[in-house]
């Protein structure tokens, strides 16, 4: 069996290997396309062969088959190119081919292609007849037009030479060796059938390379197994061949001899072999291999973890060394969106990169997607809706894949992998791959969130969700006995009024206040400070590596954030502020208690300053200085001076009512101190008298003073008055006290009055001090169009509506202080004769 | 993410068709879901600006409704100020270009839009997808490439069409005929030759303009093809074969030429008042039926028809669309004060006339934006091409200009001021716009005016008109089109209609019944 014989067997044997490859990948119009020429190119070469050997029924006929793949190849190999560059406009073409085709082989079986064949002594012979310079033109021109149409195609951009170099480099090698037929010397070699397996291989490999077939893993396995053994086979044979020429020359010819000296050659070839295995594997399934490897050692490593962060870290690990990627992401849920990072709680950073739950990309997944590839984002039109900073955050998480990680019916994060680091796109092993490997990490991620959750909530405080007394202790500790920082600050941060804001609003009014104060907190501090909810109104915050006016600054920082979202807020009802404390580790002592104790009173000293302030701790700050308190006393008196001279002001606007605010304050403070009040009580309730009505400022003088019912419109606004009040003195903090007082003067005792429509106990006590002397003296002032009442009379309506406006037991201490004549003996204004 | 050109590179045409057309698969509610997302987006972008605070007001705003009860309505009067003195700072977003239009009857001479990056992103895909549609016959087919020879049609800059080949360049090569930096330095009509002449040569895939520009361009084409004598040795056999073909035609059957005869258009797009008027033109002079595509310069690319060429879809990602009735129209018309109800995408209905209100997404500055035009609702679905989304057909500006090609809009004013000017003694008239076989006019009615034959009015107003508009100037020089007419009505026919109705005739665009008074009282 000669070269000229082993040619076209060796061809047939590869192209079936190849349309192995073909017909068990993935079933493209360019496998099929390519599955068509390799059919032809096999038909070729089996004819090519079989004629050459005396297998019936004759050379002749098995040069007819051949003739019938030689015709057919180039119309195949020009519709393979159409197809490739799907240029489908053309394919009339094609069609003339079939057609032109099926004359040829007609007329090769009528001896008008080749006559006379003939296989003689290994010799073969042949004349060409005048259909073979038809055929040898039809199927140049086609040959030719394929290579052409490529090349045009990536001459006017419309396909990358990156793509289809190989295909053109074969596709010139099939031109020449068309060419050389025209030498009947070469032709009887067959060099065309040569050079088209050249070809075949070429497009083999572009096909594979640009990932247009996917190779399934079965079929690798066989084909690597088949690789490795035909390999093994081709040097044992090659060793032994050439072992027996050696020892011919040293004329060895006795075959045990020969079998005792070569049996040690295989042995000494075992590393040798092992390579040829290592090196099929490598090429046909390393990768899955190693997956499936990475993929067990993930699975024995984190089935009994339960840090979130060590899992997370595996899953990014495991899946960056399997499928060679740039970069993995993990977002994991919590309760308000999709988050980098491991931590179940949301920290609020402006940098951070999340997806909220109504994102495209959930609503995606939650359709039932398993995977988002990038390019969705843009074919897929549900995605139009993604904001511009959502693209940034897909953009910045350098995203080509996606893909959730659910549990039960719940998606409780998001992988996102990036693109990998060869450049070349994802196969379906390596995406299937993705699945597994994340489907396996759900419950183990579910269990450390659980987990998690629950270890938090045991160092967490409920409300504020910050960190609780006690492990604050535990964290103070660990910082100061093991050193973990050289310098952090204490800073304690009390919240002024809040006392008065409860009483006002209520204590679920209160919590909303705390909450919000400490998602201020958490706003404003970063990641390693640490934030304490100290007790009731009181937190603590550790900030590592500051001290002195740093810490202090970035003390300043939230207090004013505080003051922003609180008191300079646009809703009046909000008059929070904070006073803070600061001190230094190991500044001031390096000592916990001390810490605390010295910030605590920084803290005092801000409070005692007029509150709303942060001060740090020295122990100059801190010694009582006269001056000082006298400038605080002047500071309130001057205060008061003003709020005199504003409740002045609505008294000249209100003519009529001139002295109103005296005499509520007046009246106040004696039946607060009738009924018992602390001190403190009666300066509060005093002081609340004299401002009660300050937000009249605001209301029209034609409204104040209008004689008559007022219209409703009228009335709204004058009931406004309430609320401007408080507007005004929220900014005033010494008076900050009076507030409840002032606030609830209107509402009545069975709920029935504004602004809140409160009721019983509901009302601040001294509401309803103010609320009784307000109308009493209202009742017992004289007014152009009506006269005053007399206090006896007065005295009848307050007990007519004792339990319905009036508080019954204060009113009852009032009524005590008229039937006293004590009421008489104090000096009101506007008053009728007394009787 | 990859541009249209690597996309072609890569044969990945159903990526191409999904990327850019796929909003043709929404139905109705994925289509709101999108307007609403993007409109909180830009609510977000506003409220962080100036321009945002004043239109919003100081309370954040949360969702459509809220959005629709607190905004007012807007013109461009309320973004005169920041808008003409490009007040960056002012602005939701970085503008990276200011488009340019006429602004008749208002207070300047021209209106400024700005387009930040995100904008003309969108601007740029919306133009495309209408030009993808334009060489489409049926869904996810389409023959548009790269390198495809694109005759130039468009507006200079800064108008709005000429950014078009500065946006595609960033998605896709095409070739221009002429080449843009050729096409700055050259005028309207040397354009037009340089870009046939190159066309002629090379062939031509690609077309896209006003479309009474392009009327003008295959007409002018058309006359000097029959009159040249010169030869122009083509670049390809397929462009010779048209030329032979063309030859034969020209001197074998002594039949007149049309540009159909020595171009293969893959597509054309059109745009502009006065498209449907047009496209019968188009076709006959290029041999393709031109796609329409709706927009404006403060509105980008509002709505694109489809291969069917029957019905306009709007883009779900440029503007959040919202429309007023005719019936709140003439509630408004009749109380200046009165303050329009809007409408949204899904409430519209089949057969029935709007006013468009649009709020420019992606970092836009318009807000509940009253751009002056009148859709109508022909169907609510396109069965043909199988799309569930209303479609429209943009009809015209409101009623207080008439719209010529485009580009002209003659305002009351004008109209006035050239009667005035002409010294004819015309004291009251009243104009409408009227729709001729491939032209539009405006049809001027006056009463007769004693002594002076009716040509010599209507020279006289003429003249006066194209001195005072430069647009209008631009019909008869650019487009060599005479939009007026005069119609004589008997003396004191104005005075007859003011005593019978107690009012006087809108002095433009006046409605069906006006218009049957008036004539009742000639």
């Amino acid at each position: 069996m000669g070269i000229i014989t082993i040619i076209p067997l060796i061809s047939f044997i590869l192209y079936s290997f190849i349309l192995m490859i073909i017909l068990t990948s993935n079933k493209t119009k360019l496998s099929k396309a390519f599955s068509l020429y390799i059919i032809a190119m096999i038909v070729w070469s089996v004819g090519s062969f079989l004629m050459k050997t005396k297998i019936p029924p004759s050379s002749e006929f098995w040069n007819r088959i051949l003739l019938v793949g030689l015709i057919s190849v180039p119309v195949f190999l020009l519709r393979f190119s159409y197809v490739m560059t799907e240029s489908y406009h053309k394919m009339k073409i094609i069609k003339f081919g079939y057609i032109s085709s099926i004359i040829l082989i007609i007329s090769g079986f009528l001896n008008f292609v080749t006559y006379d064949v003939q296989w003689v002594n290994g010799v073969f012979t042949y004349k060409l007849g005048f259909g073979s310079y038809i055929m040898a033109i039809i199927g140049s021109s086609f040959y030719v037009l394929a290579l052409a149409n490529i090349i045009i195609q990536v001459k006017r951009n419309e396909i990358p030479l990156k793509r289809v170099r190989f295909v053109i480099v074969g596709l010139s090698l099939v031109i020449i060796g068309a060419l050389l037929n025209f030498n009947t010397f070469i032709g009887q070699f067959g060099v065309d059938i040569v050079l088209n397996l050249v070809n075949a291989l070429l497009i083999t490999y572009s096909i594979y390379r640009n990932k247009f077939l996917e190779i399934n893993l079965v079929v690798k396995k066989g084909l690597s197994f088949s690789l490795y053994n035909i390999i093994l086979y081709l040097i044992y044979v090659g060793v032994v061949l050439l072992s027996y020429e050696v020892m011919a020359r040293m004329e060895v010819f006795n075959l045990t001899t020969f079998i005792i000296i070569i049996s040690p050659v295989f042995i000494l070839m075992e590393p040798l072999r092992r390579l040829i295995q290592k090196w099929t594997n490598h090429l046909f399934y390393r990768q899955t291999t190693d997956r499936q490897m990475i993929l067990r050692e993930f699975s024995k490593l984190v089935s009994t973890e339960l840090n979130l962060d060590y899992i997370t870290e595996s899953l990014v690990g495991a899946i960056s060394s399997a499928v060679d990627t740039r970069r993995v992401t993990i977002l994991l849920k919590n309760a308000v969106k999709y988050k980098f990072g491991t931590s179940n709680f949301d920290v609020n950073n402006e940098n951070d990169l999340f997806i909220m739950f109504d994102h495209p990309i959930v609503s995606w997944f939650k359709d039932k997607h398993d995977i988002l590839i990038l390019n969705d984002l843009s074919t897929q039109p549900i995605f139009k809706g993604l904001w511009d900073k959502e693209k940034a955050v897909i953009k910045d998480l350098e995203t080509e894949l996606m893909l959730p990680i659910r549990y039960l019916d719940d998606i409780i994060g998001l992988v996102v992998v990036s693109g990998r680091n060869d450049e070349t796109p994802y196969s379906e092993d390596e995406i299937d791959f993705l699945k597994t490997i994340i489907n396996n990490a759900a419950a183990i991620i579910e269990n450390a969130k659980t987990y998690e959750i629950v270890k938090r909530q045991s160092i967490t405080d409920e409300l504020t969700k910050l960190y609780s007394h006690r492990y604050f202790y535990e964290i103070a500790r660990n910082w100061i006995d093991n050193n973990v920082f050289e310098k952090f600050s204490l800073a304690m941060l009390d919240v002024d009024q809040f006392k008065v804001y409860n009483d006002l609003y209520g204590h679920s009014s209160g919590d909303i206040a705390l909450k919000r104060i400490a998602e201020i907190l958490t706003d404003n501090t970063g990641e390693n400070d640490v934030l304490v909810r100290y007790g009731g109104e009181e937190f603590i915050i550790l900030i590592p590596n500051v001290d002195g006016k740093d810490s202090l600054n970035a003390i300043e920082k939230i207090r004013r954030a505080i003051e922003d979202k609180f008191l300079l807020s646009k809703d009046i009802k909000e008059f929070l502020t904070v006073s803070v404390g600061v001190s230094n580790y190991p500044a001031h002592s390096e000592k916990l208690e001390e810490l605390i104790e010295f910030a605590d009173k920084a803290m005092y000293k801000g409070k005692q300053s007029g509150r709303n302030k942060a001060i740090l701790y020295t122990e100059e700050s801190l010694i009582e200085d006269s001056s000082h308190n006298q400038v605080q006393k002047a500071m309130k008196e001057a205060y008061l001076s003003s709020i005199y001279a504003l409740a002045a002001t609505i008294d000249a606007k209100d003519h009529y009512t001139f002295g109103h605010s005296n005499n509520v304050a007046t009246l106040a403070k004696e039946l607060a101190t009738k009924a018992g009040f602390s001190a403190k009580d009666v300066e509060t309730v005093y002081n609340a008298g004299l401002l009660h009505d300050i937000g009249k400022v605001g209301i029209p003088e034609t409204i104040l003073s209008k004689p008559g019912r007022l219209t409703k419109y009228e009335k709204e606004l004058m009931d406004s008055h309430v609320t401007y009040s408080i507007n005004i003195i929220k900014h005033i903090p010494n008076l900050l006290d009076t507030v409840p007082a002032i606030m609830s003067h209107h509402e009545k005792y069975d709920g029935s009055g504004y602004p809140r429509g409160i009721k019983g106990d509901n009302i601040p006590i001294l509401g309803r001090c103010i609320c009784i002397c307000d109308s009493f003296d209202a009742m017992t002032t004289n007014r152009p169009y009506k006269k005053g009442k007399t206090f006896e009379e007065a005295r009848d309506e307050l007990r007519k509506y004792s339990g319905i406006q009036f508080d019954p037991v204060l009113v009852e201490v009032f009524i005590e202080l008229i039937n006293e004549g004590l009421i008489d003996t104090l000096p009101l204004e506007n008053r009728l004769t007394i009787q | 993410m990859k541009n249209l050109k690597e996309m072609l590179l890569n044969g990945e045409y159903d990526e191409i068709w999904n990327t850019y057309l796929g909003f043709l698969d929404l139905n109705l509610d994925e289509f709101m879901e999108i307007q609403e997302r993007l409109l909180l987006e830009q609510l977000n972008l506003l409220s962080k600006s100036k321009l945002g605070s004043r239109l919003l007001g100081p309370n954040s705003i949360n969702s459509i409704d809220e959005f629709r009860r607190v905004v007012p309505l807007t013109t461009y009067d309320d973004y005169a100020e920041i808008l003409l003195n490009k007040k960056l700072d002012e602005l939701p977003s970085e503008p990276v270009y200011w488009v340019q239009t006429t602004w008749k009857g208002g207070k300047n001479d021209i209106k400024l839009a700005p387009y930040s990056k995100s904008m003309v992103d969108e601007h740029t895909k919306a133009l495309l997808s209408s030009i993808m549609l334009s060489t489409s016959s049926k869904r996810g087919k389409f023959s548009l490439r790269n390198n495809d020879k694109f005759l130039f049609g468009m507006a200079p800059l800064p108008y709005l069409t000429g950014f078009a080949p500065y946006i595609l360049k960033n998605e896709v090569d095409f070739q221009y005929f002429p080449s843009t930096e050729q096409a700055e330095k050259l005028d309207f009509i040397e354009r037009n030759k340089v870009g046939f002449n190159l066309a002629i040569k090379k062939g031509a895939d690609l077309f896209f303009g006003l479309s009474s520009v392009l009327v003008k361009i295959g007409e002018g084409f058309s006359d000097g093809l029959n009159k040249s004598k010169s030869f122009v040795f083509p670049s390809n056999p397929k462009q010779a074969f048209r030329l032979v073909r063309a030859a034969y035609k020209k001197k074998i059957l002594k039949q007149k030429l049309m540009p159909k005869d020595l171009f293969e258009f893959k597509g054309i797009v059109c745009a502009g008042t006065d498209s449907d008027t047009y496209k019968e033109k188009i076709e006959e002079l290029f041999g393709i039926k031109p796609l329409e595509i709706y927009g404006g310069t403060e509105v980008a690319a509002v709505a694109t028809e489809t291969w069917s060429r029957n019905g306009m879809t709007f883009f779900p990602d440029v503007n959040f669309l919202e429309f007023i009735s005719e019936d709140e129209l003439s509630k408004e018309k009749k109380d200046k004060n009165y303050r329009p109800q809007t409408i949204l995408l899904n409430e519209i209905e089949a057969g029935k006339f709007y006013e468009l209100v649009t709020t420019k997404l992606r970092g836009g500055a318009f807000v509940r934006y009253r751009v002056g035009d009148m859709i109508k609702c022909v169907a609510l679905e396109n069965k043909e091409d199988k799309i569930t989304l209303p479609q429209i057909k943009f009809l015209d500006r409101v009623q207080n200009i008439i719209d010529l090609s485009g580009f002209t809009r003659i305002t009351p004013q004008i109209i006035g001021d050239s009667i005035k000017l002409s010294n004819l003694g015309i004291k009251s008239f009243t104009a409408c716009k009227e729709l001729g076989k491939n032209r539009t006019f405006i049809n001027l009615y006056i009463e007769d005016v004693e002594g002076v034959p009716k040509d010599l009015v209507k020279e006289k107003i003429n003249t006066q008109m194209k001195s005072l508009d430069n647009d209008y100037n631009d019909v008869h020089t650019l487009l060599g089109h005479e939009p007026l007419k005069i119609t004589y009505l008997t003396k004191g026919t104005f005075d007859k209609y003011k005593e019978s109705y107690g009012e006087s005739i809108s002095k433009i665009n006046p409605t069906e019944r006006e218009m049957e008074n008036l004539i009742a009282c000639t």
